[in-house]
């Protein structure tokens, strides 16, 4: 042990020592959980006639008896499609359970079954599969990165350099990177053999990963022109231009893409492609990506300011109703910005939030349950530099 | 009657264990705060959480993990309400947590004769509980861990940039202080 963990060891035991008995706190410590047990019923009773006065049918005017025989009947299906709107309180945030998949957190990865030290490795992007992390860590120049694969063994390995998109598939058993030019699918089953043989098709200039199919099918969306899906022997279908978000739910699957409206407007359109049917459009809100059955879009504002959302958006993936907004409590100083969003399961939504005043900024992952419009803190937050683009945590 | 009864029974064992234990954790508390005032406010507050979940802490031995934990998401929490609140004009976070007298060191008697002590308060509170918990405590990486919720890697990073920043400003102080060194 060095000196200065030596001599803060004995300065805190010094001060300890110097600290005289305290009277028996039992019985103020009874009294006050008492009091914390009153404040939580007054809580959740205020909360069940919040949901009660939201339950009364519109038509029924202030002073009209409502009998214990006739209590208002909750429509779901109308509850769902009036947009609520969730503020996210730091303070009084309620703690949830942690993400259930798996985060970067400062220089671990966190999965499930565990966790892989980073290496000292900072990635700004991170996908996961069934052969271990696979981290795009900037090279200091451009856009590009090189790939490591973090699989627990030892120091991450370097699979590819210049990288400049990754994607894996929902499954775990492919992931998907663009590299000069070529995107390279490699499959996890083969990652333990000695020479495992990705494919590799040549795909446009700047080609970005949108999804990976549990087929190995890749959905990439050049610079320019419109979006291909490719398979790993290169046969391609054509999409609409600037596609955003994609999902295969089922037999049909559904696609969200951008068009220009006019000089300054964009349209996010949502397409049932299996039905090749459009089902709607919105200026307002841009889809990223769908929940896994299909049922929800994330979505952020189709305006912002450039330095990220701070408010986004569930959309009913077949109407395009907006059924919930999410933004920071307004009223404390602080700015929220959302920075990343990942699906947890087919109702809940984590999301990124980096809460940042001047002085300071902290990073916090909260999960929105979509049905119930609550939110809670699934880890976080954490301080970080405002503004410099690091962050403790990354979703996979 | 059974209801009452273990209830009772509970809120003796309850009694028994704050008897045994009070001086102790209050000891860690005021270690995490600095100031007396702050360290019986943290430790009352953690023991109330703790009552009420009493009856679903089936381990006996796991009570001081749980009050520990408690304590340091509770001191957490209130350093970053206090941070809220601040104008946030000097970019600089609040020492100590909430209303307690800032000079309360000192009435301990500790504050001002050791550098070290001081430092020690100027720690971000994720740091300080890392320190605490490893220096104080002596518990290990992984019990750390287990208490602030987070990787062993983590634990290591928090406390190397603890203990960094400790001699960072011991250097700029000169090192000089005359307690410091014991």
């Amino acid at each position: 042990m060095d000196d200065i963990a030596t001599r803060l060891r004995d300065s805190l035991h010094r001060g300890a020592d110097a600290l005289p008995y305290a009277p028996d706190l039992t019985r103020s410590a009874m009294h006050r959980a008492r009091s914390i047990q009153r404040r939580r019923r007054v809580s959740a009773v205020t909360a069940v006639i919040a949901v009660l006065v939201l339950s009364v049918p519109a038509g029924l005017a202030l002073g009209d008896t409502v009998t214990s025989s006739e209590p208002p009947v909750a429509d779901g299906s109308s509850e769902m499609t009036d947009p609520t709107q969730v503020t996210i309180d730091l303070e009084t945030l309620p703690a949830g359970e942690l993400p259930g998949i798996p985060y970067r957190q400062f220089d671990a990865y966190l999965f499930g079954g565990g966790s892989y030290d980073l290496g000292g490795l900072d990635p700004y992007e991170i996908a996961s599969w069934d052969a271990g992390a696979a981290l795009l860590v900037s090279d200091g120049a451009g856009q590009e990165g090189t790939l490591f694969v973090a699989d627990g063994s030892g120091r991450p390995r370097p699979i590819a350099e210049r990288v400049d998109s990754i994607g894996a598939s929902a499954d775990g058993a492919h992931l998907a990177y663009v590299s000069g030019g070529q995107l390279v699918v490699r499959d996890a089953a083969e990652e333990e053999q000695a020479a495992p043989t990705p494919t590799s098709v040549p795909v446009p200039t700047g080609a970005e990963i949108i999804e990976v199919t549990n087929e190995a099918q890749v959905l990439v969306s050049p610079e320019q022109g419109p979006a291909l899906l490719l398979d790993r022997r290169g046969v391609e279908s054509r999409l609409p231009a600037d596609v955003t978000a994609w999902t295969v739910p089922g037999a049909s699957f559904l696609l969200a893409y951008i068009t220009r409206v006019d000089e300054v407007l964009n349209a996010c359109s949502a397409v049932d492609d299996g039905a090749n049917q459009v089902l709607w459009d919105s200026c307002d809100w841009t889809v990223r990506e769908f929940s896994p059955d299909g049922t929800w879009a994330y979505a952020v504002a189709s305006s912002t300011d450039g330095y990220g959302p701070v408010e986004v958006a569930v959309l009913d993936a077949a109407t395009g109703d907006v059924v919930r907004t999410v933004r920071l409590a307004a009223g404390n100083g602080l700015v929220g910005t959302f920075r990343d969003a990942a699906w947890e399961s087919d109702d809940q939504l984590l999301l990124r939030l980096e809460a940042e005043t001047g002085a300071g900024a902290e990073v916090a992952l909260i999960r929105l349950d979509v049905p119930a419009a609550e939110v809670e803190l699934a880890t976080g937050p954490v301080e970080v530099r405002p503004g410099t683009g690091d962050s403790p945590y990354l979703l996979g | 009657m059974d209801s009452i009864k273990s209830g009772r029974e509970a809120d003796a064992d309850f009694s028994d264990y704050v008897a045994a234990r009070q001086h102790a954790l209050l000891r860690t508390a005021f270690v995490l705060t600095g100031e007396r005032a702050s360290a019986e406010d943290l430790l009352q507050t953690a023991l109330a959480k703790t009552y009420l979940s009493w009856s679903r802490i089936r381990d006996p031995r796991a009570v001081d993990a749980y009050v520990r934990k408690v304590m340091v998401n509770e001191h957490t929490s209130w350093w970053r309400r206090a941070w809220r609140h601040q104008e946030h004009s000097t970019g600089q976070p609040p020492d100590g947590v909430g209303t307690a007298a800032a000079g309360s060191g000192q009435a301990d008697g500790v504050g001002e004769r050791d550098a070290m002590w001081s430092l020690v308060r100027t720690l971000a509170p994720r740091q300080r509980a890392a320190v605490v918990l490893r220096f104080y405590e002596d518990l290990s990486e992984a019990e750390t861990a287990q208490v602030l919720g987070c990787s062993i890697g983590t634990v290591k990073s928090q406390t190397s940039r603890a203990l960094a920043s400790l001699r960072r400003q011991l250097s700029e102080a000169g090192a000089t202080s005359p307690a410091g060194g014991s």
